[in-house]
C-alpha cells in the first residue's frame, strides 16, 4: 500500500471533508460527489478524515485519490478509545466526579428536544473534551462516577426496563464517540470543516468547529436521522420490551430503539447547531432538516449536477417520433419497486399495443427478488414487452427510450434524470425523494418552466400506467416535457451551476475563517 | 448512503448483548477442606498410636513425620490447587466437560512429577534415615500431593456424602493395618498411612472418573496462560505457607524445639496446644460449610439470575440487600457457634491439657490457640465469599498478608519470650480476618457496580 497523503507539521489544509463510511473506500453516490467536489476546486487543498465502522471493512480505496487531497486520515468507530486497560478483567476507579458534573450538565442541554445549546452553553463541555486525561473511555467503562451517573439517568428515565440491556445499549452507544474525542484532538488543521452527514462525521465536525474555532460547513445527501430511524426500526437485534413502559412515548416501539433513535437525533442536533451553512440537495429535504432541528436561515439547496457536453449531442440521435419504450435505469432491488413497474407495462400494452418496457441495470445484487420480477413478467405474459438489458452504454440506450420511468419507493436526487433530462428525456417517476422538483421544479421561476414529464404515487401500477399512457399518446405534451426537461437541466443541474454554488459557499466559509 | 448504514447496522450489533457474570460455584470447600482433613489426620493418627504404641519416642518420630509431610504437601500442592480448580470450573461453565478428565489425568501427572524431583532432592540433601523410611516419606509425599488436588475437584462435585464415607474407611485401613506393622515402628506406621491415602486416592479417582467422560487421554490445557488465573496460584501458595509458617519457624528455632528424626525437629510445646485447638474448629467450619452452600449460594445465584435475566435495577439491588443480609447471618451463626465450642474447649482445657500430659505452663498457649482458631474459621469464610464473587486481588490481599504478619509476629513473639507464644499467629489470622470483612463489607456495598462495570 503506498503512503497515505499526510500534512506536515504546521501545515493547514483549506478544507477538511470529515467522511462517514464513503469516499475513498466505498463508493457510491455520496463518493462519487466528493471526488467531483475534490476534483472541481484545484484551487483548494482538501484534507479527508474518514471514519469508518471498523477497520476491517475498509481495506482498499475505489478512487485515486486527485493531486490536491494533502492529507487522509482514517479512524474507527470500533477503535478501543483511547483505552489503557490492557486486561481481561479492568481495575475499579474513581473516576472524576468534577467531569461527570459537567457530562450531566450536557445531557440535560441535549435532552431539551428541539432546541439546539449554543457555543456558550456547550463551553464547559468542549473545555472536558479538549483535555484528554478528563472524560477518558476507562472512565466511562470502569469508573464509579460513570456508574452512579448511568444509574442515575436510569432511574430518572427507565426505571421499569431491563438494566442489563439498558446498561449495554448505553455503553454500547458510548463507546465509540471516545474515538471522536480522539479525533477532535488530533484531527488534521485546516481553516474549515466540511462535513457530508451529520452522525458520527457531524459530531466530529461539531467539536472541531469549538474545539479549534474554525467555521463547519455541513453537506447532507441522505437525511442521517432519518436513515438510522429506518435501520432501528428493520434491525431485530433489539428486544421488544414490556408495552408498559412504552407510556408517553409516540410510537409503539421498545425503550432501546427509542434510545437509539434519540441519540442519533441529537448527533443530529448538534451537527445542525454549529454548521452554518446546512446544505441539502432538495427542498423535501431541506425541510426534513428543518423538522430535525436544522436553523431554516441557514440552510439553503445546492443540488447536484452532470457535466452536460456529454448528453447534449445524443438530441440529435432521437428518432423523430416518440418511441413508446419505457426505461429504467437502475439496480433490480425491491427499493426500485420493479414489478409496480412491470404491472405498469402490462396496462399500457392495453392502450398502446407498442408500448416496451426496459430495465436496463444488474441483476446481481438482490437475484431472488430479480428471479421474482422474471417470474412476474412471465407470468402476465409480458416476456416479448420487458426486457431484462443488463448492464448498458447509456449513451446507445437513452435516445431510445420515450420516458426516463422510477418506480422507487425512496430516492434522493436521481442523476438518471438529469442525464435523460439532458439527452432530451422526460421523466415519469414516483413522489418520492427530489422526483417532484425535478419534474415540476421549484416553486417560482423553476416551476415556470413547466413540468418535464409526470409525477405519480408509489405502489400505484394504474396510476403510472394512466400518466405514461397521456405523455406518450399526446406529441404535444410530451414535447412540451422535453423542452421543459431541457431548461431546466440546463438552468438548474449542470456542473458549472453546482461547482459556482459550492465555490461560493467556500469562499464566504473561508473568509469568515480568516 | 447506504453502505454507512450497512455497517453502523453490523457494527451495533457486534457490541456484546452477551452474559453479564459467570456464576461460579466452585469455592465450596476449596479453602478449607484439606487443610481441615490434614489436621484431622494428625490429630487421629496420634490418638491411634499414642494410645497402642508403647514407645513414646517412637510415636512422636512418627507423628513429627507425618506433620511434615502434610505441611509440606499443602504448601508445595497449594500451587496447583486452586488454579486448577477455577481451570474446572470454567470448562464446566463452558460445557466443556470432556475436556475435564484428560487434564484431571495431566494435572496428576505434573503433581506426581513435580513432587517426586521435590522429595527425592530433599530426601538426597537433608536425610540420612533408612531407605525404607525415605521411600515411605517420598511415596506418601508424592500421594498426599495428588490428593490435595484431587480432593478439591471431589469437593466439586458436592459429594459430600460419599467423600466421607471414603475418608473413613481410608482412616479405617490406617488403623487396621497400624496392628498388622506393629512390630515395625516408624516405618511400619508410616506404610499403614500410606496404604489408607492409597485408598483415599484411588477412591476419589474412581469417583471423578465416574462423573466425567472423555476421548482423550492427557492434556495440558490448564498450563495454557489465556485458560487460567495465575494470580489464584500465589493465593493457592500463600495461603497455604500463611497457616504453616508459624509452626516451621517454632520448628526451627532451638529454643522451642527438639530434634526428633534426622533433620526433623518439633516443638512440642507449641504444635500440641495448637493441635488440639483445631479440634475446635469442626463445629464451626461444618455449620459455615452448610450455610455457604444452601443459603448463600441460593441468593448468590438469584442475584446473577436477576442480573443476566435482564431485571430492573432495583430488583438486582433488593437481591444484593439480601444477598448482605445472608452473609452477615453466616458470619453470625459462625460467631454463635464458634462462640460456644470454643466457651467448651476452654472449659475443658485444663483438663486435657493434664490428660495429654502437656506442662500446664503452657495452657495460655492453648487459650490463645483457640481464640486464634476460631477467628481462623471466618477468615476461610470470608476468603470463601470473596471466591465465589471472583474477588481474586482481595483474596490474594487477605493470603499475603497472612503469611507477611504471622511471619513477622511470630518472629517477634520468639523475641518477646514464651508469654507471647501464639499471639503471632493468632494477631496475625485477627488482623487479616477484621480487614477481609471490611473489605467485603465495601465490595458488597460496590457489587453492583463491580459486576456491570468491570467488564469488557
Amino acid at each position: 500500500m503506498t503512503a497515505l497523503p499526510k500534512l506536515k507539521t504546521g501545515e493547514q489544509a483549506d478544507i477538511c471533508l470529515i467522511l462517514e463510511g464513503t469516499y475513498p473506500y466505498i463508493r457510491g453516490g455520496v463518493s462519487s460527489w466528493v471526488h467531483q467536489i475534490i476534483n472541481g476546486f484545484p484551487e483548494y487543498q482538501f484534507a479527508l478524515l474518514f471514519i469508518g465502522a471498523s477497520r476491517e471493512h475498509y481495506t482498499k480505496m475505489s478512487y485515486e485519490l486527485p493531486d490536491n487531497v494533502c492529507h487522509l486520515e482514517m479512524y474507527y468507530l470500533t477503535d478501543d478509545g483511547g483505552s489503557q486497560q490492557k486486561h481481561a478483567k479492568p481495575e475499579a476507579r474513581k473516576g472524576d466526579t468534577d467531569a461527570y458534573k459537567v457530562v450531566e450538565h450536557f445531557h440535560r442541554l441535549i435532552k431539551q428536544s428541539h432546541s439546539t445549546p449554543t457555543e456558550e452553553e456547550l463551553d464547559d463541555f468542549i473545555q472536558l473534551i479538549h483535555d484528554k486525561n478528563k472524560l477518558t473511555v476507562d472512565d466511562f467503562l470502569y469508573s464509579e462516577s460513570s456508574w452512579n451517573f448511568i444509574t442515575a439517568q436510569y432511574q430518572q428515565h427507565c426505571p421499569d426496563a431491563s438494566f442489563k440491556d439498558y446498561f449495554w445499549t448505553i455503553r454500547a452507544m458510548h463507546k465509540p464517540l471516545f474515538n471522536l474525542f480522539n479525533i477532535a484532538r488530533n484531527a488534521p488543521k485546516a481553516r474549515c470543516y466540511h462535513t457530508i452527514s451529520t452522525g458520527y462525521a457531524g459530531l466530529t465536525g461539531m467539536l472541531l468547529r469549538y474545539m479549534w474555532n474554525k467555521p463547519l460547513m455541513l453537506t447532507e445527501h441522505g437525511i442521517y436521522t432519518k436513515e438510522r430511524r429506518i435501520d432501528l426500526y428493520q434491525v431485530e437485534w433489539i428486544k421488544e420490551v414490556e408495552p408498559y413502559i412504552l407510556t408517553g412515548l409516540a410510537e409503539n416501539m421498545s425503550y432501546l430503539r427509542h434510545l437509539w433513535i434519540s441519540f442519533f437525533e441529537v448527533l443530529g442536533r448538534l451537527t445542525y447547531s454549529a454548521s452554518d451553512p446546512i446544505i441539502t440537495l432538495y427542498e423535501a429535504n431541506r425541510t426534513k432538516q428543518i423538522e430535525y432541528g436544522a436553523d431554516p436561515q441557514r440552510s439553503y439547496v445546492i443540488p447536484n449536477g452532470i457535466r452536460l457536453e456529454r448528453f447534449i449531442p445524443l438530441r440529435d440521435k432521437r428518432p423523430d417520433h416518440v418511441p413508446p419504450i419505457l426505461g429504467l435505469i437502475g439496480r433490480v432491488v425491491p427499493i426500485k419497486d420493479i414489478k409496480t413497474y412491470i404491472r405498469a407495462i402490462s396496462s399500457i400494452c392495453q392502450k398502446i399495443p407498442e408500448a416496451e418496457g426496459w430495465i436496463i441495470g444488474p441483476e446481481d445484487e438482490d437475484e431472488k427478488y430479480a428471479d421474482e420480477c422474471h417470474a412476474l413478467v412471465a407470468s402476465l405474459g409480458m416476456q416479448d414487452k420487458v426486457k431484462f438489458l443488463g448492464f448498458q452504454n447509456i449513451d446507445d440506450i437513452l435516445p431510445q427510450l420515450g420516458l426516463m420511468t422510477l418506480s422507487s419507493i425512496s430516492e434522493g436526487q436521481p442523476l438518471v434524470i438529469l442525464e435523460g433530462y439532458a439527452a432530451g428525456l422526460p421523466t415519469l417517476a414516483t413522489d418520492v425523494g427530489s422526483c417532484r422538483e425535478l419534474v415540476e421544479g421549484r416553486a417560482g421561476e423553476d416551476a415556470a418552466l413547466g413540468a418535464a414529464g409526470a409525477i405519480v404515487p408509489i405502489a400505484n401500477p394504474a396510476a403510472m400506467a394512466e400518466a405514461a399512457v397521456e405523455l406518450l399518446s399526446n406529441n404535444e405534451r410530451w414535447y412540451a416535457a422535453q423542452a421543459a426537461s431541457i431548461a431546466r437541466v440546463e438552468k438548474y443541474y449542470t456542473e458549472e451551476k453546482f461547482l459556482e454554488d459550492y465555490r461560493q459557499a467556500y469562499k464566504a466559509i473561508l473568509t469568515d475563517a480568516s | 448512503m447506504a453502505g454507512i448504514g450497512f455497517e453502523l447496522r453490523k457494527f451495533m450489533r457486534d457490541e456484546s448483548w452477551a452474559g453479564v457474570a459467570k456464576t461460579y460455584t466452585y469455592a465450596g470447600v476449596i479453602s478449607s477442606g484439606p487443610w481441615v482433613l490434614s489436621i484431622l489426620g494428625i490429630m487421629l493418627v496420634g490418638f491411634i498410636s499414642v494410645s497402642r504404641v508403647n514407645s513414646p519416642m517412637l510415636v512422636m518420630e512418627f507423628l513429627v513425620s507425618v506433620t511434615y509431610l502434610m505441611s509440606s504437601s499443602l504448601i508445595l500442592s497449594g500451587l496447583l490447587q486452586l488454579v486448577f480448580t477455577r481451570f474446572v470450573a470454567d470448562r464446566l461453565y463452558e460445557g466443556k466437560r470432556s475436556q475435564i478428565l484428560p487434564n484431571l489425568w495431566g494435572a496428576i501427572a505434573l503433581t506426581t512429577s513435580v513432587s517426586a524431583i521435590l522429595g527425592i532432592t530433599l530426601l538426597l540433601v537433608f536425610f540420612e534415615q533408612n531407605l525404607i523410611y525415605q521411600l515411605a516419606m517420598l511415596v506418601n509425599f508424592i500421594v498426599l500431593c495428588n490428593i490435595w488436588i484431587v480432593v478439591v475437584f471431589t469437593a466439586g462435585m458436592k459429594k459430600y456424602k460419599t467423600i466421607l464415607w471414603v475418608f473413613f474407611f481410608s482412616y479405617a485401613l490406617i488403623v487396621l493395618s497400624s496392628f498388622i506393622v506393629q512390630n515395625l515402628g516408624t516405618n511400619g506406621l508410616l506404610l499403614a498411612f500410606l496404604a489408607g491415602h492409597t485408598l483415599l486416592l484411588l477412591s476419589l479417582l474412581v469417583l471423578t472418573v465416574q462423573e466425567y467422560d472423555s476421548d482423550e487421554l492427557i492434556r495440558f490445557d490448564f498450563l495454557k496462560r489465556r485458560k487460567i488465573f495465575p494470580i489464584l496460584i500465589f493465593i493457592g501458595v500463600f495461603f497455604n505457607l500463611g497457616v504453616w509458617i508459624d509452626k516451621w519457624i517454632f520448628w526451627f528455632t532451638d529454643a522451642t524445639s527438639d530434634p526428633v528424626s534426622g533433620v526433623l525437629r518439633a516443638s512440642i510445646i507449641y504444635d500440641l496446644p495448637i493441635f488440639l485447638a483445631y479440634l475446635a474448629i469442626i463445629p464451626g467450619m461444618a455449620s459455615f460449610l452448610v450455610k455457604i452452600e444452601t443459603d448463600f449460594a441460593e441468593v448468590y445465584q438469584q442475584y446473577f439470575s436477576a442480573v443476566e435475566a435482564g431485571e430492573t435495577l432495583e430488583n438486582i439491588e433488593t437481591l444484593r440487600v439480601k444477598m448482605v443480609v445472608t452473609i452477615r447471618g453466616a458470619i453470625y451463626q459462625i460467631f454463635k457457634v464458634q462462640g460456644s465450642t470454643t466457651l467448651i474447649f476452654f472449659l475443658l482445657g485444663p483438663t486435657l491439657i493434664v490428660w495429654l500430659g502437656i506442662s500446664p505452663l503452657y495452657i495460655h498457649l492453648y487459650y490463645v490457640d483457640l481464640a486464634a482458631v476460631g477467628m481462623q474459621v471466618l477468615f476461610l469464610a470470608v476468603l470463601n465469599i470473596f471466591f465465589y464473587l471472583d474477588l481474586l486481588k482481595s483474596a490474594l490481599l487477605m493470603t499475603a498478608g497472612l503469611l507477611i504478619l504471622n511471619t513477622l509476629l511470630s518472629l517477634l513473639s520468639l523475641q518477646l519470650g514464651p508469654m507471647f507464644y501464639g499471639y503471632g499467629f493468632a494477631l496475625s489470622i485477627g488482623l487479616m480476618t477484621f480487614i477481609g470483612i471490611a473489605i467485603l463489607s465495601a465490595k458488597l456495598n460496590r457489587l453492583n457496580y463491580l459486576t456491570f462495570m468491570l467488564q469488557r
